[in-house]
């Protein structure tokens, strides 16, 4: 079903603001289950992925806020239960909350795989994530019909517009402000170029956004799963051959996978942290979520909030669980009402 | 000297688990987080009972520093296997004796740990070592009595465990150079979530 | 980056000093297509994001976290530590230290020598100097006047702020005559002020107080400082060295001095990194020890010794240049000066040794104060450092600090201990343990509050940087011999500031016994001042990093040793830069205006490289 009309339009929008997100905890999980020191390249190359999630989550709410529309956050439903499958896409795969180690540098790599070349664009039950933006895109195209109708489209206040000034997380890039097809498009090209790669090469194309470029997610995991660096004469099909990259892949707390607040309740002490640890987080949703809804100034307040959770994830990544398997607790990102 | 017996303490018994409900222990070769039987505690386990008492801070707590497993091995390395034994013996068994009653528990602390000459000293070096990461250099008395190890310097044991450090958590910051908690973050009142 | 070893082309200039003054110099000559000799006599571990992190961990696994304690001590090119500044006896040679005082007054100020300089481990405060504070000799009859003015200076001050990033809001600053051009603004917002900041200004609102029989306002103001925080527009702040992401930002480390593990901070590492390696040449481990003079009284070159393992042997060396700038700091400028014999026909080299006498007092407050959280400073009182009181004693600029009584009894292991702690009986030495021990910390340390008075020094020939020949370091160089003293004029200040400190505590509701305005008994150094209303007060002070003075700038060729320009009155092609150069302190930090005079100063070298 395509998306035909405005209203379609702010729905998918939403998915993605979902689907930006949905990442973000597996993502965390793994980076901060590496102790302080260990795997350092592989650290930073995942931290360096997290944080451009969050330049797109920022760079959705700008489209939705450029259509008029409200990025909704604040709400049990924008978060998912791990595992889960990516929102909306052909539940090719399942998405766990896991350690860092080979299975999650699997799954990331599943998330992130570029679409094959000539692949069809798909509103919903996509097969890949390239191909879910194609589709906003060539919405967003169908939508202003050559022009004509791209004021009524884009009637969305710019104040509410999150600029670079109030996103400051340490190299994501900056937000582009959304107003019309154009920025629209670059808007989307970026989110899905970093991810995936500009025209089928390893790389995102960030020099047309004012960065270096980089390489998309997608190879930055292939290097942690393979151990070796791409060179930038390297091809996706190719692979890696640069030098090698070091990982250790037993240098990680073992969290549990997909840990449960309630699966605590018997350990007090344990439980007391995850519920503050979530609330912590639902307290980060909902300052991004008034941030999105027209105080983009207030996305300062986010940043003690994120340093703050980070810091708690790593100390319930170092507790022991208690059960017999030598597995410890985590962080389990659930929504407080 | 010892306090008085109090009534209904459970001093001279074997532990009180029982009076908390039928709740089944975790098991713990980990070290365990659960509440576990003083009586039938591993050394490790019985390291951290007294590590939560001589803190203030929780099991929880503790481990989420992830310097358990350094500092039950840092504190032998320096003082000798025997008077570390002695120190956990002697903790065990006020734990038995205070158990339940936590200011009994202190008490029995007080006067029989850390006011003995011998354990008291090693004592107060297991605070310093969660509250600040340092081991500080036992007192010249104790030194000359009970052995002078080359160890028994003052040092920091390493750059994880002054950032681990639990003053900090104490005073509602975070060690400086370290978990440093975001801009702006000054601004905020203390104790709102994220001031640190 | 490797230092190059023996540089066989012919400079333009010769720099020596690597910190914000030589960094400064570097840039501006090699903007020009000027070509560059950078000599630095420490190590250039900063350069890289793994030596850097280096530092932050020995900062970690420091016993003593004093200012150098992230930068091990360098036998080869050593800088003075505070650990042995603190050991000195007065009179007596330090047998294990770098410096050597002779009193009657302890000098208890360090710097660094390395590449990145003093600028490491510095604060950052970078406030300006106020327009009276070039003229005090004429308003108020003391010291002496600048030969520059604050008009003068002031475009090279704008420069200056951009140059290194600088946080502030242009009304913040826009006091006490300080001006600004048209549209100009800082490069940052300013830094936020701290929850202190803001209680302490709340409870200050309309706080006056007397000095001399005269009013003056107080009024809690935001800290102009070299921080990044929010950019304007036109500025990019400019991130850690070999890490370009980290540090754009400050993020609340809170452990400025003695390092900022993520630089936002600026240091000049930032400058050196950013020089056009085709115009700059830097060699690092090369310990200047001479100039040489020709026949013409013109510099013809250094002498220099280098060394590849610290501790080990060196090897010498010499280089030549059209101009020679010496950039290495105002006492080792001084050093460097008397063992050439060079620029001293006013024999004021080294002379006029000046500090800010650091005079503090603490208290605890009712409530948590959020103590031990930001940068070391983010909000001050400036509204006292001018008045017609400086006609009788010094003016003062007010540090409103955020880390709890960090520098009265080094919180927080002495509060674990019970080692001297912040509370008499608390701590494990008094068996305060577990749950008391921990609500003890938390209920007290974030309550606790230190105000810091940075104080005028006038310049006095006596206090002076010497060289002798009994004082030597490990590579053969001389090591500095410091005569110190304090006026009437400070120690007055400090009188004064006890009253100003009473005022903002009892402001702040905070009762007289949780006030603490005088050190207690013994600490070395503590004198019992007989004040103008004839009481006696006990006073301590600490030094606040701030070396002034020991090359000075002035009118005169007799009375002062370097022009405006900072050029040698004696060596036409020889300029001496930096913080030595200023005349008096006021009572800014000096490094920023000491930046403002290079930039002049470069100026001036350059219309002798044409």
């Amino acid at each position: 079903m395509d998306i035909e009309t405005p209203a379609d339009l702010r729905r998918h929008l939403q998915w993605a603001l979902e689907l930006e997100h949905a990442t973000i905890p597996p993502y965390l999980c793994a980076l901060y289950s590496i102790p302080d020191g260990a795997n350092a390249t592989a650290a930073a190359l995942i931290r360096s992925v997290v944080m451009e999630e969050m330049l797109h989550m920022t760079l959705v709410a700008n489209l939705l806020n450029a259509i008029g529309a409200s990025p909704k956050i604040d709400d049990p439903r924008f978060v998912p239960s791990y595992p889960t499958f990516l929102p909306h896409s052909d539940d090719a795969f399942k998405v766990h909350l896991l350690p860092f180690g080979e299975r999650a540098i699997d799954t990331f790599l599943d998330i992130e795989r570029p679409a094959k070349p000539k692949a069809k664009p798909q509103p919903q039950d996509y097969h890949t994530i390239g191909q879910f933006y194609e589709a906003l895109h060539d919405a967003f195209v169908r939508l202003t019909d050559k022009g004509k109708k791209e004021k009524a489209l884009f009637k969305g206040d710019p104040k509410q517009q999150v600029s670079g000034t109030d996103l400051y997380y340490g190299g994501g890039g900056e937000p582009i402000h959304v107003e019309d097809l154009r920025s629209a498009t670059r808007a989307l090209e970026e989110i899905s170029e970093q991810g995936e790669g500009l025209d089928h090469t390893i790389f995102d194309g960030d020099e047309r956004f004012g960065q270096t470029d980089e390489l998309a997610h997608y190879f930055r995991f292939n290097e942690i799963r393979l151990g070796r660096r791409y060179l930038p004469s390297d091809t996706p099909a190719g692979g890696p051959t640069g030098p090698e990259l070091p990982v250790d892949w037993a240098a990680r707390y073992p969290m549990g996978a997909d840990p449960k607040a309630k699966d605590y309740e018997d350990q007090p002490e344990i439980h007391r942290m995850m519920v503050e640890f979530n609330g912590g987080y639902t307290r980060l949703l909902r300052t991004l979520h008034r941030a999105f809804n027209g105080a983009p100034t207030v996305l300062i307040e986010a940043v003690p909030l994120m340093y703050d959770l980070k810091y708690r994830a790593q100390a319930l990544m170092t507790i022991p669980s208690g059960r017999d398997d030598g597995t410890t607790v985590g962080p389990s990102f659930e929504f407080v009402p | 000297m010892r306090p008085p017996a109090r009534k209904g303490s459970a001093r001279g018994r074997v532990s009180s688990s029982k009076k908390r409900g039928a709740k089944k222990e975790r098991s713990d070769r980990s070290g365990g987080v659960g509440r576990t039987d003083p009586a039938s505690a591993s050394q490790l386990e019985q390291f951290v009972g007294l590590s939560v008492i001589l803190t203030g801070f929780g099991v929880a707590e503790l481990w989420g520093t992830g310097m358990v497993p350094t500092y039950r091995a840092l504190i032998p390395s320096i003082v000798g296997e025997a008077h570390f034994g002695e120190l956990l013996t002697r903790w065990r068994d006020i734990a038995i004796r205070g158990s339940g009653d936590l200011d009994y528990l202190e008490e029995l602390v007080t006067t029989e740990l850390l006011q003995d000459d011998k354990l008291g000293p090693i004592a107060r070096n297991v605070a310093t070592l969660w509250y600040l990461g340092m081991w500080y250099q036992l007192p010249a008395a104790w030194r000359n009595v009970h052995g002078a190890n080359a160890r028994d310097t003052t040092f920091v044991v390493s750059s994880q465990s002054y950032s681990s450090g639990l003053v900090w958590t104490a005073m509602h910051t975070h060690p400086p150079a370290a978990k440093q908690p975001g801009y702006a973050s000054w601004a905020l009142p203390p104790g709102s979530r994220g001031a640190t | 980056m490797t230092a190059a070893r023996r540089p066989t082309e012919r400079f333009d200039a010769i720099v020596v000093g690597a910190g914000p003054i030589g960094a400064h110099v570097a840039k501006g000559l090699s903007a020009q297509r000027k070509r560059v000799l950078l000599i630095e006599a420490g190590r250039a571990s900063g350069l890289t994001w793994e030596g850097y992190r280096s530092y932050v961990e020995n900062y970690h696994t420091a016993v003593v976290k004093e200012p150098n304690s992230p930068y091990p001590q360098n036998e080869s090119a050593p800088s003075p530590m505070a650990a042995d500044i603190l050991r000195i006896q007065k009179g007596t040679p330090d047998l294990v230290g770098y410096q050597v005082e002779r009193g009657p007054q302890g000098f208890g100020s360090t710097y660094l020598r390395s590449l990145g300089g003093t600028s490491l481990h510095w604060l950052g405060t970078t406030p300006r100097h106020l327009p009276n504070d070039f003229r005090i000799n004429t308003l108020y009859g003391v010291g002496v006047d600048w030969p520059v003015t604050y008009d003068e200076l002031q475009e090279y001050y704008c420069e200056a702020e951009w140059s290194i990033g600088v946080s502030a809001n242009r009304d913040d600053q826009e006091k006490l005559g300080v001006w600004f051009p048209e549209g100009y603004d800082y490069p940052m917002e300013r830094i936020p002020p701290s929850y202190s900041d803001q209680v302490i200004a709340e409870a200050t609102a309309g706080l006056k107080v007397e000095l001399a029989g005269r009013a003056y306002a107080v009024v809690v103001s935001s800290l102009a400082q070299a921080r990044n925080s929010i950019p304007r527009k036109g500025y990019e702040p400019v991130g850690a060295v070999g890490n370009p992401e980290m540090g754009k930002r400050c993020e609340g480390n809170a452990s400025c001095i003695p390092i900022c593990p993520v630089q936002a901070k600026y240091s000049s590492l930032k400058t050196i990194a950013a020089l056009d390696p085709d115009y700059v040449t830097i060699m690092t481990q090369t310990v200047v020890t001479k100039l040489t003079i020709g026949p013409n009284g013109r510099i013809d070159g250094v002498e220099y010794l280098q060394y590849d393992e610290e501790g080990g042997p060196t090897s010498p060396g010499s280089a030549t240049a059209t101009i020679f700038v010496v950039a290495g700091h105002a006492v080792e400028n001084a050093k460097l000066l008397l063992a050439s014999g060079a620029a001293n026909s006013s024999d004021q080299v080294g002379r006029n040794l000046m500090d800010h006498p650091f005079f503090y007092t603490w208290a605890l407050a009712r409530e948590s104060m959020g103590s031990f959280r930001g940068p070391g400073q983010t909000s001050g009182i400036e509204s006292l450092r001018d008045g017609e009181f400086r006609s009788e004693f010094a003016a003062f600029r007010i540090d409103l600090g955020n880390w709890g009584w960090d520098i009265v009894n080094f919180p927080p292991n002495g509060d674990v201990t019970g080692v001297n702690p912040s509370v008499p009986g608390a701590g494990l030495a008094n068996n305060m343990f577990g749950r008391r021990l921990r609500s003890y910390l938390g209920d007290t340390l974030p309550r606790q509050v230190r105000i810091g008075f940075d104080i005028e020094q006038l310049p006095e020939a006596r206090n002076r940087v010497t060289i002798s020949r009994e004082y030597k370091d490990a590579i053969g160089c001389f090591r500095p011999v410091i005569d110190y003293s304090v006026s009437d004029y400070t120690w007055q200040a400090m009188v004064e500031a006890i009253g100003i400190s009473r005022a903002v505590y009892q402001a702040m509701g905070i009762p007289d016994d949780q006030t603490f305005l005088k050190p207690p008994a013994n600490l070395p150094d503590e004198r019992n001042f007989r004040a103008r209303d004839g009481k006696d007060h006990l006073l301590h002070f600490v030094g606040a990093g701030h070396h002034i003075g020991t090359h000075r700038m002035g009118l005169s060729r007799t009375s002062s040793v370097v022009d405006r320009n900072s050029r040698s009155w004696d060596h036409e092609n020889l300029y001496i830069v930096g913080c030595g150069s200023l005349p008096t302190t006021a009572t800014a930090n000096p490094t920023l205006t000491a930046i403002a005079t290079t930039l002049m100063s470069v100026k001036d070298m350059l219309t002798q490289l044409r």
